[in-house]
């Protein structure tokens, strides 16, 4: 019998059924993966193992752990097994570190608990992990706050602390989803090596079948509760047994039709833009920080193309956004479209307005939850001078539900009866329906489930063609720009770091910038694929 | 530090300039003239305007506005019409009696407030939660001078514990003093009790749902450890901010426990300030009000530094 295996495993949730007869093993020194779409169960098979569940729960089943049944221990025995042989990593770093305490004291926490280290000793330890896990020299002293960290490093922390006590297993919960990707190859790249120098079992869970195919050696699929298949990370692979898991793989890395219908009107011309935040220290202070935003941007858009912008976090893609929505003040430079000039906060020219729209990240903050769908998608009309009569609106709004793929029942409704995917569709009706000339996709698909993401990405690409739409698409995930845009430009820190065609720039980058960027994307390998038929 | 210290320091000078030019000018708009009131409505005009000489009421406003001002600064409150004593002189005898009301009450109302916030948000959702919420929500309906006049009946009058009112003063001893404030602090701290142990709950109910404290758990740190260690300091942010807000409150806002309780304090001074047309003292307590008020969120905005070191900007 392996050290660490469910058997069995049933959870319910305010009488709903929450995971259904999961059973898996794992040995020592293995990296399990757990692959599966938002709502698949995973997180709460995670919280299982460690009893960390919310309120109302009824589990049933076992948990067995170097022969003993954890799942019936009491809370005071968990707390002894927690952190010291089974350890957890969470998603969000921002969020899981505690802000008011300085960073080694938390790493340091573990030990103080679960051994008999003094408080010196236990920093001293923290500080060795810290070093380990390759945080910056000058973030090792005492005094240094969450606040002051990037995510990454956030991470690292998190990382230190879950190692602190040598634990036998570590659960790590999409450690890397909320990082850029050469932030996660980092930290993927460190959870190998520890699982590889010190025999750690690392259960990894995620959504993201690449970040799987890059460390795992056997894999899981969840769906609504359940384990469809384990087994094997080639064999699952390669054989792709289960329909779901088929669906999954095909829509990693899913490239839509190429839209190739450009022309040579320029809609949208950026002409070197700078702008910057002044953060003043207090209220009649003369001292101000400025932070260049961006500096000295320029790019053109032609009609008809679907135009990319990647770049890490940070790298002033979203102030890009603002600045040519005019909801950001320039403060060199001109944006125009349809050579009239966008002017910042002011809203006298309703018709450069109406030419453009945006469709956001977030799903779930992009709408207001007390409205229905009708007057949801209906809000840009009054960007029109033409007065729409009530029909011709309902017309209007029941004809853009269809264009993307809803029910003019739909319009009734309101906002949280739809799901994440619904609602990006219900955004981009509302972006669509008075037939803007440039639709904005400010990471648009980035939060959304691979098989979702596939739909929307097709949904936007046949549109597209349909209407002779000009995109401009924001993304930090560089495998969906590659696929979908013509050409694009590649962002750091608020500079142009190269631009061209898409597929010229994604698969041979000429700045290093670039390919850190490209060679970051975890990708599975066709040989994994395709059963070794086609070389990568 | 330093920044936030001086930024703070500076939005505190502000507002006590602005106070003083709001409290002064309102009091000059509202109608009645003291010389006039103190000599009654038969008075020669000849009479009323040689005591408006007296009083120093002949000058123009911003004459007046500026002696008040350079006068408070080095302590001079002026000399109030009707008792003709010194401003400070009546301050400072009821001082005595309203600050150490106003922190024996805030004591009181946070010994009581914080265990039932944190009893409550770690039974979120049960009976026990829901009950001791039931009784928050009674704390703040009860009329306090009503709850003072039962604890009055109950602990003075049937009980013979307490005395009904009125207070020794200072030089009678420190206990003799604390025992007789007992019971209208405790009057008074019912209802601010009852308001912070709800925003201890909420805020704490907050902190238990955030992923720090789910990290703390996963590393081994039982219930309530992760409550004291992670939760309750990051609960605290806004609980510091609704104690601020109470502390100046009570000095001001105890008219009514100090009448039921017969207690000389500042409260009553502007009462019968306002009744007798008393401007200067009722200008110079108010503004006294004020700068407390404003003292004690600078000492909140200041604890808030030691709480939260996002705030402690590094160079």
């Amino acid at each position: 019998m392996s050290f660490f295996s469910i058997k069995n495993f049933n959870l319910h949730i305010r009488e709903k059924k929450i995971l259904n007869d999961i059973s898996f093993d794992l040995d020592k020194g293995e990296v399990l993966g757990i692959a599966g779409e938002s709502g698949s169960g995973k997180s709460l098979t995670a919280l299982s193992i460690l009893n960390l569940l919310p309120n109302f729960s009824r589990k049933t089943g076992f948990i067995y752990f170097d022969n003993k049944c954890i799942s019936d221990f009491t809370d005071k025995d968990m707390c002894k097994i927690r952190g010291k042989d089974i350890s957890m990593i969470f998603q969000e770093p921002m969020t899981a570190l505690n802000p008011l305490k300085s960073i080694n004291e938390q790493v340091a926490e573990p030990l103080l608990i679960h051994s008999n280290h003094s408080k010196k000793e236990a920093l001293e330890i923290a500080n060795y992990y810290l070093e380990k896990v390759e945080l910056p020299t000058n973030l090792l002293n005492d005094n240094v706050y969450p606040h002051e960290l990037s995510g990454g490093q956030q991470q690292r922390v998190l990382i230190a602390k879950s190692l602190v006590l040598k634990p036998r297993i570590i659960i790590a919960d999409e450690p890397t989803t909320s990082l850029d990707v050469t932030t996660q190859k980092g930290i993927l790249d460190l959870l190998k090596n520890l699982v590889n120098q010190d025999g750690i079992s690392l259960l990894l869970i995620t959504h993201d079948l690449a970040v799987l195919a890059q460390c795992a050696h056997r894999v899981a699929i969840m769906k609504s509760g359940e384990i469809l298949e384990i087994g094997n990370l080639e064999e699952i692979f390669k054989t792709k047994k289960h329909p779901y898991t088929k669906k999954l793989l095909n829509s990693v890395n899913y490239s839509p039709p190429k839209k190739n219908t450009s022309s040579k009107n320029i809609l949208l011309s950026v002409k070197s833009v700078s702008t910057s935040y002044y953060n003043s220290q207090s209220l009649f202070s003369t001292k101000q920080n400025k932070s260049n935003i961006l500096n000295d941007i320029s790019f053109e858009i032609y009609e008809g193309e679907i135009f990319g912008v990647v770049g890490e976090s940070g790298s002033g893609k979203s102030t890009l956004v603002k600045t040519i929505l005019g909801l950001q003040n320039l403060e060199k430079g001109e944006i125009l479209i349809k050579n009239k000039i966008i002017k910042a906060n002011k809203f006298d020219d309703l018709s450069i307005r109406s030419m453009m729209q945006v469709v956001f990240q977030d799903p779930y903050g992009s709408f207001n939850p007390r409205h229905r769908i009708k007057r949801l998608i209906a809000e840009p009309f009054f960007l029109l001078n033409t007065i729409q009569t009530k029909k011709e609106i309902d017309e209007k709004v029941n004809y853009a539900l269809e264009e993307v793929g809803l029910s003019p029942n739909d319009s009734y409704k309101f906002i949280h009866e739809f799901s994440g995917g619904q609602r990006q569709r219900i955004a981009i009706a509302r972006a669509l329906i008075i037939k803007p000339k440039l639709l904005i996709l400010d990471e648009a698909v980035s939060s959304l489930d691979v098989s979702i993401k596939a739909q929307i990405l097709d949904l936007l690409v046949e549109l597209a063609y349909r209407y002779n739409l000009t995109y401009l698409f924001v993304s930090h995930d560089l495998s969906v720009v590659q696929n979908i845009a013509n050409r694009v430009i590649v962002m750091k820190s608020g500079e142009i770091v190269e631009q061209g065609k898409a597929k010229q720039i994604l698969t041979k980058p000429k700045k290093d910038y670039t390919k850190s960027l490209v060679e970051a994307i975890p990708i599975i390998s066709r040989r994994l694929l395709n059963g070794g038929q086609i070389a990568k | 530090m330093s920044s936030y210290f001086f930024s703070r320091l500076k939005i505190l000078i502000l507002s006590l300039f602005f106070a003083s030019l709001i409290i002064f000018f309102m009091i000059e708009i509202i109608p009645g003239d003291p010389a006039s009131f103190m000599l009654g409505i038969n008075a020669e005009p000849e009479t009323v305007d040689a005591l408006r000489k007296e009083l120093g009421l002949d000058i123009s406003r911003f004459e007046r506005y500026f002696n008040w001002i350079t006068g408070m600064l080095i302590g001079d409150f002026g000399v109030s019409y009707t008792y003709r004593v010194p401003v400070s002189e009546l301050v400072m005898a009821r001082i005595g009696v309203s600050i150490p009301l106003a922190l024996y009450a805030i004591f009181l109302s946070t010994l009581i407030a914080i265990p039932i916030g944190i009893f409550s948000a770690s039974n979120h959702g049960n009976f026990k939660d829901w009950s001791f919420m039931g009784f928050t929500q009674l704390g703040i309906a009860i009329p306090n001078f009503w709850f003072a006049m039962v604890l009055v009946l109950i602990f003075s009058i049937y009980l013979k514990w307490f005395s009904a009112g009125g207070v020794p003063g200072w030089d009678k001893g420190f206990f003799i003093n604390l025992k007789a404030l007992t019971l209208p602090a405790f009057a008074l701290a019912l209802p601010q009790a009852s308001i912070l142990a709800r925003i201890m709950r909420s805020a704490l109910i907050e902190t238990l749902s955030q992923d720090y404290f789910r990290t703390a758990r996963a590393s081994g740190l039982t219930f309530f450890q992760a409550v004291k260690k992670h939760a309750f300091r990051n609960a605290l942010i806004p609980v510091l901010t609704i104690i601020g807000l109470q502390f100046s409150f009570l000095i001001a806002g105890a008219i009514i426990i100090e009448n039921v309780f017969f207690l000389p304090g500042i409260g009553r001074l502007i009462f019968q300030g306002i009744v007798q047309r008393d401007l200067i003292v009722v200008e110079s307590v108010v503004m006294l009000l004020v700068f407390s008020v404003i003292i004690v969120n600078f000492l909140v905005d200041m604890a808030y530094l030691y709480v939260d070191p996002r705030l402690r900007v590094k160079k």
